[in-house]
């Protein structure tokens, strides 16, 4: 008794832990938030103003007060107007948000060459495009499957893609926008894997409100991390 | 006393080797832990039941009950060696530290699984700690009871790390949700 009680105990642990895991397993994949891995907002519901990642991948200035003549920031729509599309260039690296405002957001991140730009995201995600006078085109597909065209046009700030991460009551929090040249805000809050429209963005200051609380997004540019690992 | 001296002195020498493979399999169970929560992609879940408020509420009770419990640990583990001690506190203590560890598994998968390992703030990154730190102890003591041939300094001193790392836990999670957001279901 005294020799096998505590085996049985470790593994009923583990076989608890297990089962919650595996059903984790179960029901994630379809609705997991494509967090990044190396997000360290305070856990449970501290109410952070955004992602205050100290980490240097996330370090990258991410204010658009000095733009660079290789920093810039393309967005548009897909070719029927099934979701936006926005691509922050720096350097040689891109990030893009792909958002229909309603259920369907991808994020991506990838590199520069040329004329030319491969940005890839989770699962299936994808977005490759040609730079050719100031519009960048060229096909993205989401990470649930959905391939579209898309053509989008360089634009000057606030226009771009606008990110906010927190954690409300336990669950990891990710909200995402796309700000196209004429002001029109397309965004989804994702909780937990539940996906529904993003409050309205100020983008006087970059704040937001959300259940009550006011938080600070982000602009995100070329080197963000937007991609879990 | 001669006699007594050897024996306890051979229980140790018997014991180390065991001693060092139990204690290396509950640091590598604490550093894995960590690993994952650090390099896995936080990915919530709701973990939610009828009659809290929320995933942060059911996690916070969980836990607080846990604490309870390993207080009943604390006051029944001396009672332990005590011969004269009834049967009824041996079992109450063995089921009130099974209980209390089962009921910790599914806010620690939901922490890993959902937020991962964190250092935003010391609390976060102290509880970040505590909480890889538990399981390793957990397994230390587990697999310490399976061998009746132990000195009797290593039982206490698994069950004092685990009662630490709990009380630890519950401080920087529980207490610090019921200052910040209230004390309610």
């Amino acid at each position: 008794m005294s020799t096998r009680g505590p085996l049985l105990t470790l593994a009923s642990v583990i076989v608890v832990a297990g089962v919650l895991l595996w059903v984790n397993a179960l029901v994630g994949p379809a609705t997991a938030p494509t967090s990044s891995s190396d997000y360290s907002a305070p856990t449970w519901t501290e109410p952070v103003p955004s992602s205050p990642s100290p980490s240097p991948s996330e370090a990258a200035p991410s204010s658009p007060a000095e733009p660079t003549a290789l920093q810039a920031v393309y967005a548009g729509r897909t070719g029927g107007g099934e979701a936006t599309v926005a691509v922050a260039v720096n350097g040689d690296r891109a990030a893009a948000y792909l958002c229909d405002g309603d259920t369907v957001e991808t994020w991506l991140q990838g590199s520069v060459t040329g004329d030319q730009v491969s940005l890839t995201g989770r699962n299936t995600a994808a977005l490759t495009g040609t730079v050719s006078a100031g519009t960048m085109s060229g096909t993205v597909t989401t990470s649930t499957g959905q391939g579209w065209p898309f053509s989008a046009d360089e634009a000057q700030p606030p226009a771009g893609i606008y990110e906010a991460r927190t954690t409300i009551d336990g669950l990891a929090t990710r909200i995402g926008w796309v700000v196209l040249p004429d002001g029109t805000q397309v965004g989804i809050t994702n909780v937990d894997g539940n996906r529904r429209p993003a409050p309205r963005l100020d983008l006087d200051d970059n704040s937001f409100t959300l259940d009550g609380t006011a938080y600070e997004a982000t602009p995100i540019d070329g080197v963000a991390t937007v991609v879990g690992q | 006393m001669t006699v007594t001296h050897e024996t306890a002195g051979a229980t140790r020498d018997r014991y180390r080797l065991p001693l060092l493979v139990f204690v290396l399999v509950g640091s590598a169970v604490a550093v894995g832990l960590g690993v994952y929560g650090r390099e896995h992609e936080p990915a919530g879940y709701a973990l939610n039941v009828v009659g809290f408020s929320g995933p942060l509420y059911v996690k916070t009770w969980l836990t607080t009950a846990a604490a309870v419990l390993a207080v009943v640990q604390l006051l029944t583990a001396g009672r332990m060696y005590d011969a004269a001690a009834s049967a009824g506190v041996r079992t109450v203590h063995r089921w009130s530290g099974r209980v209390s560890v089962l009921l910790t598994v599914p806010v620690a998968v939901h922490c890993l699984y959902a937020l991962g390992f964190q250092g935003g703030s010391p609390r976060v990154l102290v509880h970040s700690l505590l909480g890889c730190f538990l399981y390793g102890a957990f397994v230390v003591k587990m697999l310490v009871l399976t061998r009746r041939d132990r000195p009797r300094w290593v039982v206490p001193a698994a069950g004092g790390a685990l009662f630490t790392g709990v009380v630890g836990l519950w401080l920087t999670s529980s207490l610090w949700v019921f200052t910040t957001t209230g004390f309610h279901f």
